[in-house]
């Protein structure tokens, strides 16, 4: 836990301005305060009231930079995503809701995904989608699956309960309804190492576009929905392993300090796939089996913003290079410009590109085969922006077995 | 998570510590706090003012013998080139560089292109240009250094539509941000032009040339025609950030892993050995060795009360004064020199008795008084090389 010294957080921080330095968003817009201003300074007159609040916070991306780059460990992010739902009036509209409603759209996308993928893919439509819901027409939309992936586990219960050892599986909307792959990846690596894998009785979106999106109370109800689950798991001694960083990060840490709800008794409960398989790795007696035949490829790790926060970059590295197979870069840490929700928005577009563009670049340079990332929605941005296939770093593992 | 060596720290020291090992062939984590004290450098390195042989005795200079020392200090101008920083000066003939007051100080190793004192008195006559609502540089006082010089200085300042942009929100006009916006090409053909009509030959901007590109100072010089020269501007230093980077970018490319934005909360310590740390991430890490480079006062390695000065993770021994303040405001205040005791090897002392894995380097070390002396930078280098050489000669 981080230090500290006031009841106040904000009261930490020395002015050194480190914080701006890192903002991706204020090194391509002179217009955002950056967060030094935008936190720590304005908080103390938020204090004397809501009339001190200014919109311009809504150009924050919640990308925790700051909050990295901070030496006085204050939680500038945390302070400005809080500024936002306590005092920002702005009504959140159908685009706000349909990008954020990510169980509802998925749930039905899944069902007609071949039409969705076709229909979405057409330049008129993404023109008409701009026009009716101020997405921009040039961003490029994740591929919904036919069918979830808690619907293919459905049928692998039985399989995966033979196993001695489990673990409960937080998949996160983009491996149910968009990259069931990958969480199939994630059985193999597990079922390799001895572990059953099994999903948590019930589980909703982490809740992370709701909260960015306005829709605080509804983010509150599924994160309940969510705890209880998680609860019931660690009641069975079910570890719960999750592969996206930024659904980890959710449950871990925005649960308690953006929604104001406590998770303390689950917290060390909750980790991540790299995290996990890496532990078993090296402090275990398990061991994987690598295939001596499988294609040498070269691999530009990307640290997602989220995943930099939790501090827990390093065992993705420290996995990927693991891998005989495997000639990881690491490119150097940076904001990829999406964050979540926001790159998609029609007034963030420029923004979101201006910050991916040093990224963009690197990777060109780094002449790597693949993009490996924790992050779904960092891996859209890539995607979209570079000629590069982005691949999570456990799908890596999982095809680099025998 | 294992290592061979665990550098605690993130600044200039341990950057330096943990390339060396990295090119060493050692298997190295570097667990940083935030970013560090870097982004208040000037752009010089500082190595000492006056002898090294009439230091006291538990200077951390002290236990390297003369040539060494001189080895050393060629080695980090070298991991400096390694890194792409291009500096002048030289180890055996100090200079002295400018700050953003206009003082001198004595260095052995300048960024290229900014102006130290001994090159102003070549110059007849400068344009020092400033930058309007720009407020971490002060033309005046180093005017006021130039004109002491008898060289001829004309004041002037200039802005662009960006930086009148920047000035609705003036507390966050700041080095960097202008950098950024030197950073496009329009801007600096803008401000080449600008140069070009100034009356002198030579031109003095504040060090705010290339933050992500590393050409705009040539780029400036060849359009406008005019020798330019920078001088430090208050914090947040673009040539530190720059610096920072450049070093980060070379310890990963050896294999090394930083951890970032991890404060170590505990270490555990079993006969005399540090067996692992732990973070406020919950990464638990062990390894061989570890390094202290946690910094001082400021970098959080050093903490103070009324009783004591102690140093922050381990609670290892530390050098203490009962006098620690001087009335006289700019005496060498004897609170600087506190810091961690070490033994001749940079090894770390627990109640008098030496930890045998655990080393120190950098600002934590107490015994030197960088500000009296003008050895912040070089202590920092230097105790980096000289532990890494025992770590790896293990």
């Amino acid at each position: 836990m981080e230090k500290q010294y006031s009841q106040n957080n904000f009261e930490q921080c020395t002015k050194c301005t480190v914080c701006t330095v890192y903002c991706p968003v204020a090194a391509v817009n002179p217009l955002y305060a950056g967060p030094k201003q935008a936190g720590p300074d304005s908080e103390r007159l938020r204090m004397k009231g809501a009339e001190y609040y200014d919109q311009n916070l809504s150009l924050c991306l919640n990308c925790k930079r700051c909050e990295v780059a901070c030496p006085s460990d204050v939680r500038i992010g945390d302070i400005i995503q809080s500024a936002r739902i306590k005092y920002s009036t702005k009504k959140p509209g159908l685009r706000e809701f349909t990008l954020a409603n990510t169980d509802l759209v998925g749930s039905v996308a899944t069902l007609v995904s071949p039409v969705v993928n076709a229909t979405l893919g057409l330049k008129p439509v993404r023109h008409i989608v701009e026009g009716v819901m101020n997405i921009d027409h040039r961003r490029i939309f994740p591929k919904y699956a036919f069918g979830t992936f808690e619907g293919r586990m459905k049928k692998r219960r039985k399989e995966q309960a033979a196993f001695s050892k489990q673990v409960a599986y937080f998949h996160g909307c983009y491996v149910n309804y968009n990259n069931p792959p990958l969480g199939e990846a994630f059985v193999k690596v597990l079922n390799a190492l001895g572990y059953g894998v099994q999903l948590l009785d019930k589980e909703k979106c982490c809740g992370v576009a709701l909260i960015s999106n306005g829709f605080v109370n509804q983010a509150k109800k599924q994160a309940q929905v969510n705890l209880k689950s998680i609860r019931e798991a660690q009641n069975k001694g079910l570890k719960v392993v999750a592969t996206s960083s930024t659904c980890t990060f959710t449950l871990r840490d925005e649960y308690k300090h953006l929604l104001e709800i406590e998770n303390d008794d689950v917290r060390d409960n909750i980790d991540l796939a790299v995290r996990f398989i890496y532990n078993l790795l090296t402090d275990g007696d398990v061991k994987l089996n690598f295939n001596p035949d499988a294609p040498r490829i070269k691999v530009a790790y990307h640290s997602a913003c989220h995943m930099e926060r939790m501090g827990w970059t390093c065992y993705s590295i420290e996995l990927l290079k693991l891998i005989p197979s495997v000639e990881l870069v690491c490119l150097e840490s940076q904001c990829c410009g999406i964050a979540g929700t926001y790159g998609f928005k029609k007034e963030n577009y420029e923004t979101s590109q201006a910050i991916g563009d040093k990224l963009f670049k690197a990777i060109e340079e780094s002449g790597c085969d693949y993009v490996s990332t924790d992050c779904e929605t960092c891996k859209w941005q890539i995607e979209m922006s570079t000629t590069k296939k982005v691949l999570h770093p456990i799908e890596i593992l999982a095809n680099s077995l025998s | 998570m294992r290592y061979d060596t665990v550098i605690i720290g993130g600044g200039l020291s341990a950057l330096v510590c943990g390339i060396e090992l990295a090119r060493g062939g050692k298997k190295v984590a570097l667990v940083a706090k935030g970013h560090s004290t870097l982004h208040f450098w000037s752009g010089s390195f500082s190595l000492l003012n006056g002898d090294k042989s009439s230091l006291a005795e538990d200077h951390p200079y002290s236990k390297v013998d003369d040539a060494q020392f001189l080895e050393d200090a060629y080695t980090a101008i070298e991991i400096l080139s390694v890194a792409g920083i291009s500096t002048v000066g030289s180890v055996d003939e100090s200079h002295r560089y400018i700050t953003p007051t206009g003082g001198a100080k004595s260095c052995f190793a300048t960024i290229e292109g900014m102006l130290t004192l001994e090159e102003a008195k070549t110059f007849k006559s400068v344009t020092l240009l400033g930058i309007e609502g720009f407020l971490d540089f002060y033309p005046d006082f180093i005017a006021q250094t130039l004109k002491d010089l008898g060289v001829e200085t004309t004041l002037d300042h200039f802005s662009l539509p960006e930086t009148v942009i920047r000035r609705a929100n003036p507390t966050e006009m700041r080095s960097v941000a202008v950098a950024r916006a030197l950073d496009k090409e329009e801007n600096i053909r803008a401000l080449a032009s600008i140069i070009s009509r100034c009356t002198t030959e030579t031109v003095i901007l504040p060090a705010v040339l290339g933050f992500e590109r590393s050409d705009v100072w040539e780029r400036l010089e060849t359009l406008s025609g005019k020798i330019i020269r920078t001088v430090a501007t208050m914090p947040p230093s673009v040539e530190g950030i720059k610096t920072e980077r450049a070093l980060r970018r070379v310890f990963t490319n050896f294999g090394g892993t930083i951890l970032s934005g991890h404060t170590v909360e505990c270490g555990n310590i079993v006969d005399n050995c540090v067996q692992s740390i732990t973070t406020s991430k919950c990464v638990t890490l062990t390894a061989d060795n570890f390094v202290l480079a946690t910094g001082s006062f400021i970098g959080g390695g050093l903490t103070s009360d009324r009783d004591c000065v102690g140093e922050s993770i381990f609670g290892v021994d530390t050098l203490q004064n009962t006098e620690r303040v001087s009335r006289e405001l700019f005496e060498q205040q004897p609170f600087m020199g506190l810091g961690v005791v070490t033994d001749n090897d940079f090894r770390t002392l627990l109640s008098g008795e030496v930890v045998d894995n655990l080393y120190a380097c950098g600002a934590v070390l107490g015994g030197f008084n960088p500000v009296k002396e003008g050895s912040g930078a070089g202590v920092s280098m230097i105790t980096a090389i000289e532990v890494a050489k025992r770590i790896l000669n293990r």
